[in-house]
């Protein structure tokens, strides 16, 4: 059963790359989000098997989305990955510790981009 | 004597005879009468001690004595014959004169009257005529009357005798008294000569010259500490006046003293140059100091004078080298911006300096002998209990380590706290640790600054971070394979990526602009522009841009000039523009304007957008890096994020203001103040104009500029060539040169440098005036003052003029804190006039910011102003040792009192009065404070506290 991703990130260029790259290289359906907000209502109408969220975004940012996803019954079992700029360890620690699945830090290679999120998924 | 009988003739024998008998009878007769004449008694016996004669005087006194007759033939025993004792006596003294010899004795009697009666028995033996005893005498004297005169004269002489023995215990005892005075006057004399013997030895070997003189001040003793010293012969000066021991200009001076103290003190020692140094003069002429006392004895009626002189050269010098070190160390103690406490053992603290004290809020003398502990936190910072003896100053008193420590704090004396990094070192004596040195400085702020300095680096990497994520990702794909570049979604990803870099490369570009500006590497070229060809030039930039969004752009101007560098202005009014552009609706207008505001010393730039407007709370904020309203918005426009920042420190570097004012979903206006240009008079001095080098080889500009300065008064000198120009700035010294750079042989380039690399002519300023612009060239940025363009605007010329020749080495930069923004542009002119930078700030945010960033020399602060007072700003720049030490300008509406002062006193700190002062005296009074800081930097050397 093919995926379903959504990538919640502000930058638009970021979100049409990813979305081409995983699409291309994976055959997952990816969805987009452009803000926290759109995200969370999209994570709750489309319940994608997986979230690629970024960290910072104006107005709600990557970490207060995931609270919200979290405090969501119906958001709060899907895995949340994290794209982002800061994945010194202390940020991984961080991130670990709120309950989020992995970090993967940009600029990503597109190629590999796939086979992190399923390697971090547990997904064959 | 017994007669002489012979036998001769018988009738002659006869008559011979009778003769002899007559003559004999004759004898015996006159020898009776002298025996009974005698008042002695005399009898004689012969050797039966029968008497042969005796006086009438030995009869009487016998018979009345012995009660019996006597006769002669009578045998004196017999008349004793009834006095047994007597008869024994007699017959003993009696029996030694019958036997030869002769004697005297004396027996003593009572009379009669049964008064004592002494006499005197002398014996005599008597001898016939041949010399045959037949008999004795005895004659008894009385002698009472001799004995009474005897014992009268033994009583007067034991009189006498007791007298003269009186007499002589007196002379005993007088002697002795004497031999006592006697004893110790040699005693006396011979401690006298000792002492003597010792001063004089002392006079002669001590090391300090003593020196006597006469009433007439002539010198009667010189010793040999006097040779030493002076290096004359006592023989040399005795009798010479004591002013050949002194400098000349010191004689009349010293002679007044030794006579005024003549006169007022007797008998009294005092020192001299207890006020005043004095000095004496060597026999080489040279001098040194001395310490000297006088005094003043008067010796029969005569004073004299003695001068006891130290050299004091070597003490001097160890003296002055030791206050040197002192005032050395002190110094450095002063200048240090790091708190320094000495604690001693029990942890009570025994010295600070004043950094320390300025640190924590005391002063000096309230830290001093408390316990360090009251600087110390007592607790960590998860509130357990902190005890000294935890403290790494306890530490390394007891194991005599150096510790350093980063991650605590010290307590205010107002109970704050800030972060500190310290050392402890112990200090040891002798082996021995007596105590430590706690070195501490205020780390707070670079703590801001580093976690500034962390978002800045935080929020650069996820900027620079997102398009390359996109610029990666794209291009990824792409050489993958997997995507065809020519397909749609190949080409959607190879723009992604062009624009993307793009982005970058603007991004790039803004950071390095923004952090040049700020940091002050990039200088104005200022200017005198034109208001109304900057909005036109502004609006010409982005008029093609407006038109694809079908906006219509609408400008007005005044006919005004600014001082400005003019690109940079463009730079400013096309990032503004270009920001309305992006958040106008189509077919809406947007409006740039200049207009000089109502103050008439500011030109108002305005951009009026109809876009959706900024909230209330992000209008501060706006300005800073990366503080888009929205982030969205720069993202999928554009922006960086750094535009409104770069806009804002162009300004700031223009001593001007920019805000802005928005109703959400009406629009914004973007303002931008800049101080209008006052064409002045040049004031050159008539006595001593300046010399002007004009340098091209064109000769009608030459002639230009030669007519253009000569008419403001300036002195000229022109030259064709770059090879000349290089001989005259040597030859003539001129004070600026105006310096063409395309000409043919040598260069402007090439005469610059070789200006710079002679000692001589390094400092000459330079003008630049060449039809180039400076982006076309690639120039150094610095070595020269301004760059003119051509055709050469007069006004542009005069002021760059007055900018070299008022400039030091390095231009000086005034940091103006002050709300009331027409008051600041009073200043604008006297400051620009004296070639100096200024840099402007409205509030005590923009002042703290700013300080940071310009690196001012001098900073103008009002105390009132509207967001935090001055105190905020000042105690900022006091915890900073870099701006604790700018001279500080505070001007305030009312007089402050001491307290208020003492709270704003920085380093060097001049206080104004509003209205109490006039731009000239403020000029003046500034001016002051940046030349002592000026000369204190050209003269590094010198440390002034």
């Amino acid at each position: 059963m093919t995926k379903r991703i959504l990538v919640i990130d502000n930058e638009e260029y970021i979100r049409e790359v990813t979305q081409i790259c995983l699409e291309t290289t994976a055959g997952w359906q990816v969805l987009t989000a452009s803000s926290g907000s759109e995200g969370l209502v999209k994570a709750e109408s489309d319940r994608p098997d997986a979230i690629l969220l970024d960290v910072m975004m104006p107005d709600m940012d990557g970490p207060t989305t995931f609270q919200h996803l979290q405090n969501n019954p119906a958001t709060q079992p899907i895995p949340v990955i994290l794209l982002t700029a800061k994945v010194q360890a202390s940020d991984r620690r961080r991130y670990a510790k709120m309950g989020m699945t992995a970090a993967i830090a940009k600029p990503f290679n597109p190629l590999e981009l796939a086979k992190q999120i399923r390697d971090a998924l547990g997904w064959q | 004597m017994m007669p002489n009988l012979s036998s001769s003739e018988p009738s002659n024998e006869l008559e011979q005879l009778r003769a002899q008998v007559a003559a004999l009878k004759q004898s015996n007769s006159t020898l009776s009468a002298t025996l009974e004449s005698a008042r002695d008694l005399i009898a004689a016996l012969d050797l039966k001690f029968r008497f042969i004669a005796f006086n009438t005087a030995y009869k009487t006194e016998f018979e009345r004595n012995y009660n019996t007759q006597i006769q002669p033939g009578m045998s004196l025993m017999d008349a004793l014959a009834n006095l047994p004792a007597e008869q024994v006596r007699a017959a003993e003294v009696w029996g030694r004169a019958l036997a030869g010899e002769e004697f005297t004795i004396v027996r003593t009697f009572d009379d009669e009257h049964g008064k004592q009666k002494h006499y005197e028995f002398t014996f005599s033996p008597i001898l016939g005529a041949d010399q045959i005893q037949i008999g004795a005498t005895h004659v008894v004297r009385d002698i009472t009357n001799r004995r009474r005169t005897e014992a009268a004269l033994q009583k007067a002489r034991d009189e006498l005798e007791m007298r003269v023995a009186e007499r002589t215990a007196e002379l005993v005892s007088l002697n002795r008294q004497l031999q006592a005075e006697l004893d110790d006057r040699t005693q006396i004399e011979q401690a006298l000569r000792v002492s003597q013997d010792r001063f004089a030895g002392i006079l002669e070997i001590a090391s300090d010259a003593i020196i006597a003189l006469n009433a007439q001040q002539q010198i009667t003793l010189f010793n040999q500490g006097a040779e030493r010293v002076f290096g004359y012969s006592a023989a040399e000066v005795i009798g010479q006046p004591l002013d050949i021991l002194l400098p000349s200009r010191y004689i009349s001076a010293h002679r007044e003293h030794v006579t005024g103290f003549g006169s007022r003190h007797q008998h009294r020692a005092r020192r001299m140059g207890e006020r005043q140094e004095i000095y004496g003069q060597r026999k080489d002429g040279s001098e040194f100091p001395a310490e000297a006392s006088i005094s003043k004895l008067e010796v029969g009626g005569e004073a004299i004078f003695t001068v006891i002189l130290r050299d004091i050269s070597e003490r001097r010098r160890v003296e002055d080298a030791l206050s040197r070190l002192s005032r050395q160390n002190e110094l450095i103690l002063s200048s240090v911006g790091e708190g320094i406490c000495g604690i001693d053992l029990e942890g009570n603290i025994t010295f600070v300096n004043p950094s320390a004290a300025r640190l924590l809020g005391y002063s000096i003398a309230d830290l001093t002998g408390q316990p360090l502990a009251i600087i110390l936190p007592t607790t960590r910072p998860d509130n357990s209990p902190y005890p000294f003896a935890d403290s790494p100053t306890y530490r390394a008193m007891q194991d005599g380590n150096v510790y350093l420590i980063s991650d605590e704090s010290f307590e205010r004396r107002d109970g704050t706290r800030f972060s500190v990094e310290y050392t402890s070192t112990p200090i040891v004596e002798n082996g021995i640790i007596v105590g430590a040195v706690v070195t501490f400085r205020d780390v707070t702020d670079r703590r801001i600054v580093e976690k500034m300095k962390d978002e800045f680096i935080s929020v650069v990497s996820h900027e620079l971070r997102t398009p390359l994520t996109s610029i990666h990702g794209s291009l990824g794909m792409l050489t993958s394979g997997l995507i065809a570049a020519e397909s749609e979604k190949g080409k959607r990803l190879l723009h992604i990526a062009v624009e993307s870099t793009d982005r970058l490369v603007r991004l790039i570009n803004d950071i390095l602009d923004i952090e040049r500006i700020e940091s002050g590497k990039v200088t104005m070229m200022k200017e005198v522009c034109n208001v109304d060809e900057l909005i036109e030039e502004a609006v010409n930039g982005v008029q093609a841009i407006a038109d694809r969004t079908n906006l219509t752009l609408s400008p007005s101007s005044v006919s005004a000039q600014i001082w400005a560098d003019f690109d940079r202005i463009i730079q400013i009014l096309t990032n503004l523009l270009s920001n309305a552009i992006k958040f106008s609706p189509a077919d809406s207008t947007i409006s740039v304007s200049a207009e000089i505001d109502s103050t008439g010393s500011d030109v108002l730039f305005k951009v009026i957008d109809r876009g959706r407007g900024i909230p209330a709370d992000k209008l501060d904020t706006i300005f800073e890096r990366f503080q888009q309203v929205d982030a969205s918005d720069s993202r999928n426009q554009d922006g960086t994020g750094l535009g409104l920042a770069i806009c804002r420190s162009i300004v700031q570097q223009h001593a001007g203001r920019i805000w802005v004012d928005s109703t959400l979903g009406e629009g914004s206006t973007f303002t931008f103040s800049l101080p209008l240009y006052r064409a002045e008079e040049p004031t050159v001095s008539n006595d001593d104009p300046p010399i002007v080098m004009v340098c091209d080889d064109d000769s009608a500009i030459r002639t230009l500029l030669r007519t253009m300065l000569e008419q403001r008064g300036y002195r000229t000198l022109t030259v064709a060539s770059g090879r000349e120009a290089v001989e005259q700035a040597i030859a003539c010294r001129p004070d600026v040169l105006v310096l063409d750079l395309l000409m043919p042989g040598m260069n402007g380039w090439d005469v610059m440098a070789s200006l710079k690399e002679n000692d001589e002519t390094k400092d000459l300023p330079i003008i630049i005036c060449s039809v180039t612009s400076p982006a076309q060239s690639n120039f150094p940025s610095k070595g020269f003052i301004n760059w003119l363009g051509k055709p050469i605007d007069e006004m542009s010329l005069i002021q760059s003029l007055r900018q070299a020749l008022t400039r030091s080495s390095q231009r000086s930069r005034i940091l103006i804190v002050e709300d009331d923004t027409r008051r600041a542009r009073n200043w604008l002119p006297l400051f620009q006039h004296e070639g100096l930078d200024t840099v402007y700030a409205t509030t005590a945010h923009d002042a703290i910011q700013l300080s940071q960033q310009s690196h001012p020399d001098l900073i103008i602060l009002d105390l009132e102003l509207p967001t935090g007072d001055g105190y905020t700003v000042v105690d900022w720049l006091r915890q900073h040792s870099t701006l604790y030490s700018v001279p500080l300008v505070i001007y305030s509406a009312k007089e402050l009192d001491d307290t208020q002062e003492t709270n704003l006193r920085l380093n060097s700190t001049d206080f104004l009065i509003k209205g109490q002062i006039t731009p000239q005296e403020f000029e003046h009074r500034v001016m002051e404070l940046l030349h002592s800081m000026t000369r204190r930097r050209e003269d590094p050397d010198k440390i002034t506290p």
